[in-house]
This record gives structure tokens, C-alpha cells and sequence, in this order.
């Protein structure tokens, strides 16, 4: 299992990518740690000719607080991420997903940015960044723009990004560092791609009411999808043990799940159903 | 285009010429280096075979291009030891019994040696956790555990004797 | 006398290679000019073979060879098949090395092509053009079997490829004296051994000499190497089959593999060396399958829970062809159904039946967690019927005293089943367990016990009378040859291959006692046709109990020979002789001694000074001819009990505990036994709740990648508590009896009822794997509908 022949490209500057880009257009792709990507040339399901891998380029790893906004680097690793101590101490669900992306030894490899540009369906990242209200930072030949993640991600490996545009940087606004919450999978073996993930962050006001409610599910759809009618379910609400099973039912009522080797739609259905149980009572000890 | 390579392998610089860009690391190792104590056991970056050490990270090398191992720091299995001096996780392997056909052995090697610098008194728990990305198909993992456990004991005593 | 070393956990011998990644795989090997090939499979699961054009890949400045099947048809007889007694009337699928006329199934082999390295064949492969006419596909082995259904073979009369009827005892008086029959049915999902290290090849092939030397990942290479005579009508002494180290075989690595057939082809005809590895992908579509099976039981029964008989109609999903060994889990199956039992009777009706599915062959168990699967399954099913615990139906029933002979024709040699059944739930404290059980389950939660056992074969042995117009191999002897060298040290020649199975050392801790030479003078080589006896391979778990006598009568038969030169050089009776610690000395007189590098010297160098009757060196070949009882040389049995927790929301299980009490008869190396045991038990556990191999309606493997294919990882699998007995195996010098596929003929059986202990109050029947999430959530979903 061996790639077929590519054109290879390693810039050592943003800039440089950036041009390789605008000259090849749909033909390159960019690699970030290429732990889903290889994989995928490997087995020629994917023959890009030309290959823009940003190994080189400096400083896209990182994660950092400006004015309380958490700045990630589209280059970090899940290692990275999952013992960054900002990370950990201010964003519970990313920090919970970084620790069950794939495997220990891929982790040190795989990106954030990768991940959420392959923008698989059942990948942890996603619905994590939707639920956090993540701005995705692309750069282009033409400059940069910012695109929430909830409109970034557009189908099963697709999302708004552009042929000639990087994703540099993923930042958390201010409003949602700090926030308590939880990130819940189900694999049927180790750490695998979600049958069901859930994040879900709900933030109490002081007279033990639900003041916001996030919650994102992946591997149910082609994109994360968001419990729009549990969150409002929740909204102003005491979260009981009786609303929070109501909130469940709510999220996974609609749901039109993929259905594949590994498990039927039902029985995402099912479980979905379960875990955003699970899930928000977690983030609710007062539950 | 193909490129000449310059990286160190066990302590060795190496510079390799005619390197195809979309050669795997593993490839290298093993076709061109004659490390083949580094395996292949799947296409899709499970069972962990492969496993290496690249810049003080235990990584899997069918799933990174050689090209990239430009200035790297790589240590294969063939590297650990220190002269005939087997280190304690080899040592683990042998004394509990950690091995049967021997094929996933050098990765799952590799791998502890990341998992007992990242957890130096790591639970039974851990160590199972951290070995995810390694499979193996004749131990049913039991005595790799104990493998583990037993050189995690090793180098705190060496530490505390040090 | 030393202290023995049999039956000590002394650290394995073959391990510094392992940990210091000095061991040679077959992909480790490189020869000057080798080239890769890469071979070119069907994308069909049924379809007629128009055209294969390879013209284009010589065009490829580094593709340098191509076979299609057509040009392979006059160079290559079909793949072997056995099939105990109903060889004589057999019809054949027509099995080729490479397909020809018709594919049937995705990923056959259609073409091969060479290369000068691993990149250039999978460029090269993607330029065969293959025109293919696609046809329905067959998915359903009882669709298959529906008349009128097209045939898949056209030789055939319908698309049963083998059919096997056995019968023993008295049937007909089991169901006259009958209060109930009970029927079911139960089918066991395709999975497959899946090794870490896939199938792999070099060919080469010595125009001068007429020599053709394999290099294969294999578990037989004598067999192989007959195989290949016969296969491509070349002369079996001019083939040379070596088995490097083999990254684990669990008996897939038995099958003739057709690719190589075609390796050796390509490797004639190109006159250079050539190298297969085969892909991950490629192994799950195209190696062997194994477990499909579907069975129909009826068992009659007293009202008081005797078990009286058991009767299967059997479906076995052969997949496109017959492998060489397609009869030995089919049967296997179905005489493993009585279990540990006394029944008056069993009989047994079998299709193998052609699909459009990879060919389905041997792995670890050989049919046997089939037969304990239904079998052990069914006992719980009807204690639950009849308002008893499931061990008290077993304590019934059970076979008390051994010797026994079995209404299938065995002969079970040794052991106390009820002994063992009573330490095993000692272990887990049983009653305590049910009282457990019970409070969990009125905090909603639902922990299963599963109580399995069996007694299992070891030793499997072919040859019945009726197969002398085709070759099988005889698996109940084995021949060993010792040579001493000229310092007293000495290579013990073997026909197996170690696949992790520890021989180097087991095989000289028996030499070492026999001959009373250090170990660290003995060497085992095994692996390699042109230097060690003829051998039927690693397989049915007979080493321990074929092939280990034969070391210790070949050290025996050396130690004479050793005894006989030092008599001679101390001036004793030779009778009067003994070894220890590499001495040569008078009994009981350990002061009057020789080196055994002396005697080794003398016996190689100075062979002038010893009597005429002495002769030169020092070599000793035995052979060990096992008695075989039925189809078995030594029958082993254990009792596994798994305690689960199953997550009635997500149908995710959870071990909370799982013991196993075995008995192998005497054990020569412990630690060894104890790795088989536990690995062939996860083996299981991956088998019963994550693996699967699953094919769409047209006959697209769904499963081709680990991804998909759920080997365990570490954190899936539990710690396994294990107590071992050993009653001796009576016929057996040593007591040995085999055991390396052991733990996966209970772990289908123990852990379905662990799951199914748990569950079934809740109105859910567990007769089919695998016990997946979804599939378990199903039927909850389906319990709570019909309320």
C-alpha cells in the first residue's frame, strides 16, 4: 500500500504555501500531520499531484490567551492540545476530545487544523469546535477571513475552505473559555473514530437555572449536528434528571444518522440519545 | 522531484540520495537502511509495527514520508540497547513473557518506552490505554502489561540508585 | 541428576532476537535482482473473465514481468483439497492460482505482475486491464442451496462443494426416550485469524541447478513443498521451502496459499527472485475466512435435564472455493457438538456450500468453538427452560470418569471435568456471584456469569484409507534428528515452524532433560525442508504431544550413542554410563568423567582409535508415532468463566472478571502454556464481540482495513485469571497433551452466556454472533416490543 506519484511541495513560509496553492489549485493538497490523508493515498482512494506539505512552515503550532481569546494553531497536535494546561484548565471539551482522537502514537502526529479540514463525520474535533463557537482563520492568496465553525463544515469531508486557502488558526471567544463541559464518545474498540460523540457545555445561573446550553453531536451526520430543540428545551430551565432525559429524547428525535459496518442508524439513533443524557448530566452535577 | 535526505538513525548521521518524495519513513528504514527490525502490518496506520521514535516522539513511520525526515532525530528498535546492554522495557518483554511471534514486539516497544516517560509509574490502566495505537494478536496484551509494569519498576530503581 | 528442566518457566531462548528487532521475517529478506510483485485482483464477486491485457505494464520502465490466470492454466494443476472419507467421490471446484474464466470472489487473484521494487508493482498492477462480465453474485450459503439456484462451479451438480454425514451411538433410542426435543438454531459470524504479519513470499528459481527455493511466511513448509510438486509437476527434491521467523500463523498460515503458487511462476519465468507481501487489504479480502457456520439442533432431553443426544443439520458458508482443509472445521464443528457429555447419541448432516465469498479455512479451534458455542449455549438455553442453574445441568450430565468413549468415535484420555468445573467457580466464589448478580440487578444494572468448558483435540489426524489416491498429511508422528557437533554441542533438527509458539525453547528444555547436556549447548532449527526430517507443520496443536517425544527419544537415541564412545574412552560399561552437566561419567562415580566435547572430538577426529562397531559422528534421528483415538491424539479441556457487565443502553460488555481452569497434562514450560491459554482466549473475546468480516448484498467486502476490521486493541481486552491442572495424557511419553488453540474454543461459548446470563431476563435468546453493540441493542429493542 503505497501512494501513487505526487508532485512535493515542503515551504518553509506561510506566504510560499500560500503561492504553491494559488498556482495548483484544486490539483495540491495540503498536508498537515497527515495521519488521515496518508492512510488515504496509501489505499489510492486519494492521488492528489501535488502534495503542499506544511511541516515546514514555522510557527502554526501553539496555543495562546489574547484579551481572554484562546488562539490555537491550526499545526497543534492532539498531544499538544491534550496537556496544554490552557487547555485543560479552560476548555474542558477540547481537552476530553484531544485525549480520544485515534491512538497515543497518532496523536503526536495529527493536528487540530488537519482534523478539521478533513472534516470527517464521525471525528471528535468537529463538534467540539461548533460547541465552543470556534472562528476557523483562513488565509488566502487574497488575505485572510474568519469563518464560525458552524458554518465551516459543509458536508462529509468538505467544508468552506477554498483551494488556495490555509486554515492558520482556530480561536475560542472569550465567552466560552472557562466554560464547564464535557466531551462523551462511544467507539466500539479503543479510542476509534465516534459511533457517537457528544459535546455539551451548560452554563448555570445563580438561581440554579440552565443560562446556556451547547450541545453538539458527531457521527450522527454528515456534519456536527447541533440539539438546537434540547439546548432551548434546557434554556432558563432547572436542569432535573426528568428534563435533561426530555432534552435527550429532543436531540435524538431528529436525528437521520449514517449508517455503516459498524453500526445502523438506530442504533446511533439510540445511543445519541443516551450519551446526550450522559453528557449533560455530567456538565449538571446539580442534576 | 527525488531528494537526498540527511538525517541520524540510532546516533548514526545518514545521508540518503534518490529519495522518491512519496517513499514512506518505514521504507526507508527498512529497504534502504536494512532496519527491519521496524515492521508492517497494516495499510492504515492501526496495529502500530511500525512504531519508532522520531524527535523524542514515538510515531508510526508507514504513516509519515521520508522526506520529512530531513535533520530528524530517528531511533529504531536496533537503537535501544546500549552495546549488548538490553534496555529494562527488553528486558520486560523477556522476563514476563511479553512476546510471542515477536512481529508487533519492536513497535510496542517503542511505544512503552514513550508511555513510561510520559507515566513513569503508570497504572494497569494506563499502560493498556497508552498502547492503544499497537496491536497485537498472540498475547492478548496480559504480559506486555506485566512487560511494562516491570520496567516501569526497573527504571525508578535505576533512577533512585542513580 | 540435574534437576529437570521440564516443567520449569525458564525464560524463552528465542527472545533477544525478538526484543532487539533482530528477528528475520520474510519481508526482511533481500536478494540480488529481487523484484516485487504485485497482483491484480477481481473487483466482482461473481463475473466472467473476458480478457487480461498486461501488455501495457512492460511498457513501465520498471515493470518487467506479468502472469495472467490463462497463461497460468497449463503451468499449474488446480489447489489440493481433503476431505476424509468422502475424497473418493468428491467433485472439485476448479481452483486455479490465478483466475482464468470466472472470478468468485472480490479480491481473487486475476493477474500478477513483477517489478523492480515494491513502489513500481503497485504502479505496474494499475495497468493490467482486466474486461469482466459482471454476474449475480451468491451472498447467502441457503439461497445457494435453493434448487434452481445458478451453479457457481460448473462441475458441480448444484452448489454443495462438499457434503459430510456422520453418525454414532444410538441416535434413534436418544429421541424415543425423549420427555422434549429442543431446537434452535445458531449461527457463528466469518471472521479470521488475521496475524500481524500478513502472508508473504520470496520465489526463486536456479535455472541451472532446476532448483526452486520459497521463502514463505508458512506453518508447513514440507507440506507446502509436496503441495507444490504436485501443484506445479515439478520434483519435490529439487524444492526448497524455508520458513523464516512468522509473525504469528493461528492456522491460516496452514493454507496453500495460491498466490505462491503463482510466485513460483512468475519467478520461473522472469529467472529472478521475487517478493510478495501482502497488503492488509489484500489479507482480509483474499486470505482465509473461517467460523461461518449456521447449525440447526435438535436436542433430545429427559425433563430431569439429562441431555440425551444431539442432532445439527450444518450450513457451512464455504465461500468461491474449497481450500485444501475446508472439511476440517466443518467436521470439527459438528464433533465437538456432544461437548463433555454423556449422550447416547449424535448425528451430524453437513453442506459446505460455495458462495461468492473468500474461501474459508482453518483458524485456531478448527470448528471446535462451533461445536462448543452450540452445545454450551443450548445447555443454558434449556436449564433456563426447565428452571435449573446451568452448572447443576452440567454437573448432571458431564462425563465422570475417564478414559471415555465417546458416541463420536473418540476416545477421551484423561482428566476429571468435574473437578475442574468445581475449582472454577471456586475462583470466582459462584454463589456468592449469583447473590451479586441479584443486587445489581436491582440497581438496574446486569452483570452475566458464563460458565463454558469443553474438551477439546489436540493432535488432529486425516488419513483415513479412502484418501490414498490424494496426498494428506498424517499429523500423529513426527521425526527428530539430534547432531552433535565436533565441541559437543548440539542442533536439534525439527519440521515445525515456531509462529510464537515458543518451540526453541520447550523443544530444548526436552532435549536437555533427555540427553543431559546443558541447554545452552542445544540449539532447534526448524523451518527449512532442505535440512529437518519431514513434518506435517504446526498445526492442531501437536506439538507438545507428537513432535516433543520425538525430541526426547532422539535424545535419548544420541545420548546412547555419546554414552557408547565415552564407555569406551573411560573404559566402563557403556551401560553404566550417564550425562550430566556435559559429562560423560560412570554412575555414581561422577569423578570418572569425560567432557562431552571430548567424546565429540573422538567421535568426528579420532574416530581410528574407537572399536569397529562404533560408528563415526554423533547423530541420532527418532521418530514418535502417536496412538491416535478417533480423529484426536490427546484431548485437553478446560472451563472458562467470563463475568460480564452489559450497558442495556449502548450494548457495550464490560469483563468484570474472567477465569480459566485448563488441564494440558503435564506442561513443560508454564509460562509458555499460560501465553497460549490467555492469547487464544483474547483471540477469542475479539472473535465473539468485535471481529467481523461482512459483505454487502453484490459482494463488496465491506471490512478491508483495521479500521473496520476490529482487531482488539489492549483496553478491549481483560486480565485473564488462569489456574492450570495437569492430569498426564496417558498414551504420551512425558504426559504432554497439545494446547495451543485452546483458549479460543471456549471463550465463543463463555462469553455468549456470560452476555446472554445477563440479558436474558430481560426476554432476549442469544444464539448467534457476534455479541456487537448494535446487534445486542437490537434485540433488547425487539425484547421490550413484544414486551
Amino acid at each position: 500500500m503505497i501512494p501513487r506519484e505526487f508532485v512535493y511541495f515542503d515551504p518553509d513560509s506561510l506566504d510560499d504555501a500560500l503561492g504553491l496553492l494559488a498556482q495548483y489549485g484544486d490539483d495540491a493538497k495540503i498536508m498537515a500531520g497527515g495521519q488521515s490523508l496518508l492512510p488515504m493515498m496509501k489505499l489510492r482512494v486519494l492521488s492528489p499531484p501535488v502534495i503542499v506539505d506544511l511541516w515546514r512552515v514555522p510557527d502554526l503550532a501553539y496555543v495562546k490567551e489574547e484579551d481572554d481569546v484562546i488562539c490555537i494553531g491550526a499545526l497543534t497536535t492532539h498531544y499538544q492540545l491534550e496537556t496544554s494546561a490552557v487547555i485543560q484548565a479552560k476548555l474542558a471539551p477540547l481537552a476530553a476530545a484531544a485525549k480520544v482522537v485515534g491512538d497515543p502514537l497518532v496523536r503526536n502526529l495529527g493536528t487540530i487544523g488537519g482534523s478539521a479540514v478533513h472534516a470527517a463525520h464521525n471525528a471528535d474535533y468537529p463538534a467540539v469546535l461548533v460547541a465552543l463557537g470556534a472562528q476557523m482563520v483562513l488565509m488566502g492568496a487574497k488575505g485572510k477571513r474568519t469563518v464560525a465553525a458552524e458554518t465551516f463544515f459543509e458536508d462529509m469531508f468538505a467544508t468552506v475552505i477554498q483551494s488556495d486557502e490555509v486554515l492558520t488558526e482556530i480561536r475560542i471567544p472569550a465567552e466560552r473559555v472557562g466554560r464547564p463541559g464535557v466531551y462523551l464518545k462511544l467507539s466500539r474498540r479503543g479510542t476509534d473514530f465516534a459511533l457517537v460523540g457528544v459535546a455539551a457545555s451548560v452554563v448555570m445561573a445563580a438561581n440554579g437555572t440552565c443560562s446556556e446550553a451547547s450541545i453538539v453531536l458527531s457521527g450522527v451526520g454528515s456534519i456536527p449536528v447541533r440539539a438546537a430543540g434540547a439546548e432551548s428545551l434546557l434554556h432558563g430551565q432547572r436542569p432535573t434528571m426528568e428534563l435533561i432525559a426530555e432534552a435527550a429524547v429532543v436531540a435524538a428525535r431528529d436525528l437521520d444518522p449514517p449508517a455503516d459496518v459498524q453500526a445502523d442508524a438506530q442504533y446511533r439513533r439510540d445511543v445519541a440519545q443516551v450519551f446526550v443524557r450522559r453528557a449533560l448530566t455530567e456538565s449538571c452535577p446539580q442534576s | 522531484m527525488n531528494r537526498i535526505i540527511h538525517t541520524t538513525v540510532n546516533g548514526r548521521k545518514v545521508v540518503e540520495e534518490n529519495v522518491e518524495p512519496r517513499m514512506l519513513l518505514v521504507h526507508l528504514l527498512r529497504d534502504r537502511l536494512g532496519l527491519t527490525g521496524t515492521h508492517v502490518g497494516c495499510d492504515t496506520t492501526n496495529c502500530g509495527a511500525c512504531t519508532i521514535r522520531f524527535n523524542g516522539l514515538a510515531i508510526k513511520s508507514c504513516t509519515m514520508l521520508a522526506v520529512r525526515s530531513e535533520g530528524a532525530e530517528i531511533m529504531t528498535i536496533e537503537g535501544l540497547a546500549e552495546d549488548d546492554k538490553l534496555h529494562p522495557i527488553q528486558q520486560g518483554f523477556w522476563e514476563k513473557h511479553g512476546l510471542q511471534c515477536g512481529y508487533c514486539t519492536p513497535g510496542m516497544i517503542m511505544s512503552a518506552l514513550q508511555l513510561l516517560e510520559r507515566y513513569p509509574e503508570p497504572s494497569e490502566a494506563i499502560v493498556r490505554r497508552e498502547l492503544e495505537g499497537n496491536l497485537c494478536r498472540c498475547t492478548g496484551y496480559q504480559n506486555i502489561v506485566e512487560a511494562v509494569l516491570w520496567a516501569g519498576e526497573q527504571l525508578k530503581s535505576q533512577e533512585s540508585t542513580v | 541428576m540435574a534437576d529437570p528442566l521440564i516443567g520449569q518457566s525458564i525464560k524463552r531462548r528465542e527472545d533477544l532476537k525478538y526484543v532487539t528487532g533482530c528477528g528475520t521475517y520474510v519481508d526482511d529478506l533481500t536478494l540480488p535482482g529481487m523484484l516485487f510483485a504485485s497482483f491484480v485482483r477481481s473487483p466482482h464477486a461473481h463475473a466472467k473473465v473476458l480478457s487480461v491485457d498486461g501488455s501495457r505494464v512492460l511498457e513501465h520502465p520498471k515493470g518487467i514481468e506479468v502472469l495472467t490466470g490463462r497463461d497460468a492454466v497449463p503451468l499449474a494443476g488446480p489447489m489440493p483439497v481433503y476431505s476424509y472419507r468422502e475424497a473418493a467421490a468428491i467433485k472439485k471446484p476448479d481452483y486455479r492460482c490465478l483466475a482464468h474464466d470466472r472470478v468468485r470472489f472480490v479480491g481473487e487473484p486475476v493477474a500478477v505482475v513483477a517489478a523492480t521494487d515494491r513502489y513500481a508493482a503497485e504502479d505496474v498492477a494499475e495497468r493490467v486491464r482486466v474486461e469482466y462480465e459482471p454476474l449475480d453474485p451468491i451472498m447467502d450459503p441457503e439461497q445457494s442451496l435453493a434448487p434452481g439456484a445458478q451453479k457457481l462451479h460448473d462441475n458441480l451438480d448444484n452448489n454443495v462443494g462438499l457434503r459430510i454425514e456422520r453418525e454414532g451411538g444410538d441416535m434413534a433410542a436418544a429421541f424415543r426416550e425423549a420427555d422434549f426435543v429442543f431446537k434452535k438454531r445458531f449461527r457463528m459470524h466469518r471472521h479470521a485469524g488475521s496475524p500481524i504479519e500478513p502472508r508473504g513470499c520470496v520465489a526463486q528459481y536456479n535455472s541451472g541447478t532446476k532448483e526452486l527455493t520459497l521463502t514463505c511466511s508458512t506453518q508447513i513448509p514440507h507440506i507446502l513443498k509436496t503441495h507444490l510438486s504436485e501443484i506445479l509437476d515439478f520434483p519435490e527434491f529439487r524444492i526448497r521451502v524455508i520458513a523464516p521467523d512468522v509473525g504469528g500463523g493461528f492456522g491460516n498460515k496452514l493454507q496453500i496459499p495460491p498466490e505462491v503458487v503463482a510466485l513460483c511462476l512468475l519467478a520461473m519465468k522472469a529467472r529472478r527472485p521475487v517478493k510478495w507481501i501482502e497488503t492488509r487489504r489484500e489479507s482480509l479480502m483474499a486470505f482465509l475466512h473461517a467460523r461461518d457456520q449456521i447449525h440447526d439442533v435438535e436436542i433430545p432431553m429427559k425433563n430431569d435435564g439429562t441431555i440425551l443426544g444431539v442432532k445439527a443439520q450444518m450450513t457451512v458458508d464455504a465461500g468461491g472455493y474449497l481450500d485444501a482443509r475446508i472439511s476440517g472445521p466443518s467436521l470439527g464443528a459438528g464433533m465437538w457438538l456432544p461437548g463433555p457429555y454423556q449422550v447416547k447419541g449424535y448425528a451430524i448432516d453437513i453442506n459446505v456450500v460455495m458462495t461468492n465469498k473468500c474461501p474459508y479455512g482453518a483458524y485456531r479451534g478448527f470448528g471446535s468453538q462451533m461445536g462448543a458455542l452450540v452445545i454450551e449455549r443450548s445447555v443454558d438455553l434449556i436449564a433456563r427452560q426447565l428452571g435449573i442453574d446451568p452448572v447443576a445441568m452440567r454437573q448432571k450430565n458431564l462425563i465422570k470418569e475417564t478414559p471415555y468413549k465417546t458416541v463420536t468415535g473418540h476416545e477421551f484420555d484423561s482428566g476429571d471435568y468435574m473437578a475442574g468445573l468445581d475449582k472454577a467457580l471456586a475462583m470466582v466464589d459462584y454463589p456468592e456471584l449469583r447473590k451479586e448478580q441479584a443486587r445489581l440487578r436491582e440497581e438496574g444494572r446486569y452483570l452475566g456469569i458464563g460458565v463454558a468448558m469443553a474438551v477439546e483435540g489436540a493432535g488432529w489426524n486425516t488419513y483415513t484409507a479412502a484418501m490414498a489416491q490424494h496426498y494428506v498429511p498424517t499429523l500423529d508422528y513426527a521425526t527428530v534428528t539430534m547432531r552433535m557437533d565436533t565441541s559437543g554441542n548440539v542442533k536439534v533438527l525439527i519440521g515445525d515452524v515456531a509462529c510464537g509458539t515458543g518451540h526453541a525453547t520447550t523443544a530444548a528444555q526436552v532435549a536437555a532433560d533427555a540427553t543431559g547436556l546443558p541447554i545452552d549447548t542445544i540449539e532447534i532449527v526448524e523451518g527449512d525442508t532442505a535440512i529437518t526430517p519431514y513434518d506435517s507443520g504446526t498445526r492442531a496443536a501437536r506439538f507438545s504431544a507428537v513432535v516433543l517425544p520425538a525430541v526426547a527419544l532422539a535424545g535419548q537415541s544420541l545420548k546412547e550413542k555419546v554414552c557408547r564412545v565415552g564407555a569406551h574412552l573411560l573404559e566402563g560399561a557403556e551401560a553404566d554410563m550417564e550425562i550430566t552437566a556435559g559429562k560423560v561419567h560412570v554412575r555414581g562415580t561422577p569423578s570418572r568423567n569425560l567432557p562431552v566435547s571430548r567424546v565429540a572430538r573422538v567421535a568426528y577426529s579420532e574416530v581410528a582409535t574407537l572399536p569397529r562397531d562404533i560408528p563415526a559422528g554423533l547423530e541420532a534421528t527418532e521418530s514418535f508415532k502417536a496412538p491416535v483415538s478417533g480423529l484426536c491424539i490427546t484431548w485437553p479441556y478446560a472451563i472458562h468463566i467470563p463475568v460480564v457487565e452489559v450497558d442495556i443502553e449502548t450494548g457495550m460488555v464490560r469483563f468484570l472478571r474472567y477465569a480459566i481452569v485448563h488441564d494440558c497434562g503435564n506442561e513443560v514450560n508454564p509460562m509458555i502454556v499460560e501465553g497460549q491459554v490467555v492469547g487464544g482466549t483474547a483471540q477469542g473475546v475479539g472473535g465473539t464481540l468485535l471481529e467481523e468480516l461482512v459483505y454487502d448484498d453484490d459482494g463488496q467486502l465491506l471490512t478491508t482495513s483495521f479500521m473496520d476490521y476490529l482487531v482488539p486493541t489492549a483496553t478491549d481486552i481483560p486480565h485473564f485469571e488462569v489456574c492450570h491442572l495437569q492430569t498426564p495424557a496417558p498414551q504420551i511419553p512425558g504426559g504432554y497433551k497439545g494446547m495451543g488453540e485452546g483458549g479460543c474454543v471456549y471463550t465463543y461459548a463463555a462469553v455468549a452466556n456470560a452476555v446472554a446470563d445477563a440479558i436474558e431476563p430481560l426476554g432476549v435468546e442469544i444464539t448467534s454472533t457476534p455479541l456487537s453493540p448494535p446487534r445486542l441493542l437490537a434485540l433488547l429493542r425487539e425484547a421490550k416490543g413484544r414486551g
